[in-house]
């Protein structure tokens, strides 16, 4: 036989279940409505010529073999840093780079195409009280594909910067 | 004209006071005896004896036939002092001496329009006939040191649909640029399928950096 109080505690635990289910779906809502923030994965690969053999750091999964130019040039890649960096569209993502350089990121759009963003970057490499190394590069570019600025002397062979935006 | 060289100038010493003895008495009968004598040494002891002098070496000169060689040189000279004042002055309003140089230089110039011509046809010769697998070595874009490369459609490095790296715009001062288009993924090893990227090349100085 059930009490008044056995009654209540019911319909109590009833109305916390359902406060908590609805809570539980208003959280999943905000966070489908708000979109994952694109990082920026910034590789620095460390390229070199030597007497030997071919070596490459096999963490350097997007590099191709070093059959064409320019990346025939060198024979030795090591990778030397990785980074993500939050990329927000006007803000401007920092990296110090091993030459004492900044390598700096920003987000200018992401265009929507056919499903898939692309991003249109644009990239700074400087150091302090010195003329701009690059002084500006744009390029678009979808979700995962990487690109490389290279050529800054280092250390007798040269910095390779690969650039990924993962959305 | 009877008066000879010796006699002229034992005449000139006579009228300068230099003569003394023999001399001095020899060019006295002279002048005491020819009118000639007796006018060149006025003449010479005035001061306008140049023109005097000079009509006599001349007619000398002309009684010898070196007079019309020497018209015709001096003519000559002349004339060619006259044609070069000429050409300045018409020139000069113009273009300066550079318009003189040219017109002396234009055979210079054609021959190096022919060996400009000539080359221009060969280096399109060379890129008419240049196999594919050469063009895919060499860079999309480059440009050397300049203060900016605005990059053209053909340095983006498009796969299929609207993937690939497209290049905007690089800007670079004093360094030079290249943009290489590299296969990436399976298409590095296999050559087809996969979206290409690129690579963007500046050329730093030796110690550039760190």
């Amino acid at each position: 036989m059930k009490t008044v109080a056995h009654v209540g505690a019911a319909r109590l635990g009833l109305l916390l279940g359902g406060a908590l289910s609805a809570a539980a779906l208003l959280t999943g809502a905000a966070s489908a409505a708000t979109p994952r923030r694109p990082t920026l994965e910034v590789t620095v690969i460390h390229a070199l010529h030597t007497d030997g053999g071919v070596s490459i750091d096999p963490r350097l999964k997007d590099l191709p073999p070093p059959v064409r130019e320019p990346f025939v040039r060198y024979n030795v890649y090591k990778l030397l840093d990785t980074k993500n960096l939050p990329l927000e569209a006007g803000k401007p993502a920092t990296n110090v780079l091993a030459n004492g350089r900044t390598l700096q990121v920003t987000l200018v759009d992401a265009v929507a195409d056919a499903g898939a963003p692309r991003f249109h970057v644009r990239a700074e490499i400087g150091e302090p009280g010195k003329q701009a190394f690059l002084k500006l590069l744009e390029v678009t570019a979808s979700g995962n594909e990487p690109f490389f600025v290279g050529g800054q002397s280092y250390q007798g062979g040269t910095l390779l910067i690969e650039l990924v935006v993962r959305p | 004209m009877s008066l000879s060289r010796e006699m002229i100038i034992e005449l000139m010493q006579l009228a300068d006071g230099e003569l003394e003895g023999d001399a001095l008495e020899r060019a006295e009968k002279l002048v005491a005896s020819s009118d000639e004598a007796r006018h060149a040494v006025e003449r010479m002891r005035a001061t306008d004896w140049g023109p005097w002098l000079e009509a006599e070496m001349l007619g000398r000169a002309d009684a010898a036939g070196a007079g019309s060689i020497a018209d015709a040189v001096m003519a000559k000279v002349e004339a060619a002092t006259r044609l070069q004042q000429d050409r300045v002055v018409v020139s000069m309003p113009v273009g300066g001496v550079g318009r003189d140089r040219t017109s002396r230089r234009g055979p210079l110039v054609a021959a190096g329009f022919v060996l400009v011509s000539l080359a221009a046809g060969l280096a399109l010769y060379i890129h008419a006939t240049r196999s594919p697998s050469e063009s895919e070595e060499t860079p999309l874009a480059s440009a050397g040191p300049s203060p900016r490369v605005d990059v053209a459609p053909s340095a983006v490095a498009q796969g299929a649909g609207a993937s690939g790296v497209e290049v905007d715009e690089i800007d670079s001062p004093s360094h030079g640029v290249s943009v290489f288009e590299i296969p990436m993924g399976a298409a590095a090893v296999a050559g087809a399928g996969h979206a290409p990227s690129v690579v963007i090349w500046i050329e730093d100085e030796p110690g550039g950096s760190k």
